[in-house]
C-alpha cells in the first residue's frame, strides 16, 4: 500500500450578525483548518501507527470571524459548530489502482 | 462438413465473446450500482452508468462479430489472420472505452456520509500496453500465412 494520505479540513459554522444587511443574520461557513499528510508506504503484512498533528500555521487565522461583533451567540445552542471533511486516499499494487474515501460534513463539536 | 463445423465454431466463440464482453460487465455494473455498504446506499451517477453501458455494448458487439469471422475461417487462412488482427485492435478500443466512458474512475456518493472513489486507469493502461504487443504477433501471422499460402493449402488438402 503506497501513498497513504489523510486530509482533514475543518469548517466553522456560525450566524453572521447583520450580514448582508443590518438586521439580517446569515449562516456562514468558513474553512479554518486544512492539512494533508502523506504517511508513505506500508509494506505487505505490516501495520502502521501514525500521528496526525496540526500546527498554528495550518489554521487559516485570517478567515476567523470577530467573535465579539460578528457571531450571533443567541443562536443555537451551539452558536458555533465545527464540521470536518476527512479524506483518506491510497494506492495499491504499484499504483495500478487508487482508492479514495471521504467523510463529508461530519459534526465534530460546537460552542458553547 | 468442414464449412459447417467452422460456422458452428464461429457461433460458439461469438456467443462466448457476447457473454464475456457484454453480459458479465453489464451484470457487474448493475450489481455495483444497487450495492448497499454498511446500510448506506451508493449513488452511482446515472449519466456515468449509461455512458459505460453504451460503449461496452457497442465495442462488445463489434468484438463478438469479429470473433465469428475469425473462428469460422479456416485455420492458417489469410482471412483468419486479418480478422484476428482486427479483433486485437477492437479489443484495444474496448479496453480504451473503459477509460473514456468513465468506467475506470468510479465515483460513488454515499448519501448523508461522504463518497467513495476507485481509480483503475493505470491498471487498464498497463493491460492495454501488454495486449497491444499481440498486434505484432498477429501481423507476423498474416505475413506467414501469405508467404506460405501454397504450402498451407497443400497441407490442408492432404489432411
Amino acid at each position: 500500500m503506497e501513498n497513504l494520505e489523510l486530509s482533514i479540513q475543518i469548517a466553522l459554522n456560525y450566524s453572521h450578525v447583520d450580514y448582508p444587511v443590518p438586521g439580517v443574520n446569515t449562516t456562514s461557513q468558513i474553512q479554518i483548518f486544512t492539512k494533508l499528510h502523506n504517511f508513505g508506504t506500508i509494506a505487505k503484512g505490516t501495520t502502521g501507527f501514525f500521528n496526525f498533528t496540526g500546527v498554528f500555521s495550518d489554521f487559516n487565522v485570517g478567515a476567523f470571524p470577530n467573535f465579539t461583533t460578528q457571531v450571533d451567540w443567541l443562536r443555537g445552542p451551539p452558536a458555533i459548530e465545527f464540521y470536518a471533511n476527512l479524506t483518506i486516499s491510497l494506492d495499491y499494487s504499484i499504483g495500478l489502482h487508487s482508492l479514495t474515501i471521504g467523510i463529508l460534513n461530519l459534526l465534530v463539536g460546537g460552542l458553547p | 462438413m468442414g464449412a459447417v463445423k467452422n460456422m458452428v465454431r464461429g457461433f460458439i466463440y461469438s456467443a462466448i465473446y457476447v457473454v464475456t464482453t457484454i453480459v458479465i460487465p453489464l451484470a457487474i455494473f448493475s450489481w455495483v450500482r444497487s450495492m448497499v455498504v454498511q446500510g448506506f446506499p451508493l449513488d452511482f451517477e446515472q449519466q456515468d452508468y449509461e455512458s459505460i453501458i453504451f460503449w461496452l455494448t457497442a465495442f462488445g458487439l463489434i468484438i463478438s462479430g469479429c470473433a465469428f469471422f475469425k473462428y469460422s475461417s479456416p485455420k492458417q487462412s489469410i482471412r483468419k489472420g486479418v480478422f484476428a488482427l482486427i479483433q486485437v485492435l477492437v479489443n484495444c478500443l474496448y479496453l480504451w472505452s473503459y477509460k473514456f466512458s468513465g468506467a475506470t474512475e468510479i465515483n460513488f456518493v454515499i448519501l448523508n456520509f461522504g463518497f467513495f472513489s476507485l481509480n483503475l486507469q493505470q491498471m487498464i493502461l498497463v493491460y492495454m500496453g501488454i495486449y497491444f504487443l499481440t498486434i505484432v504477433l498477429k501481423g507476423y501471422d498474416i505475413i506467414d500465412f501469405t508467404i506460405n499460402r501454397e504450402k498451407i493449402r497443400e497441407d490442408r488438402m492432404k489432411a
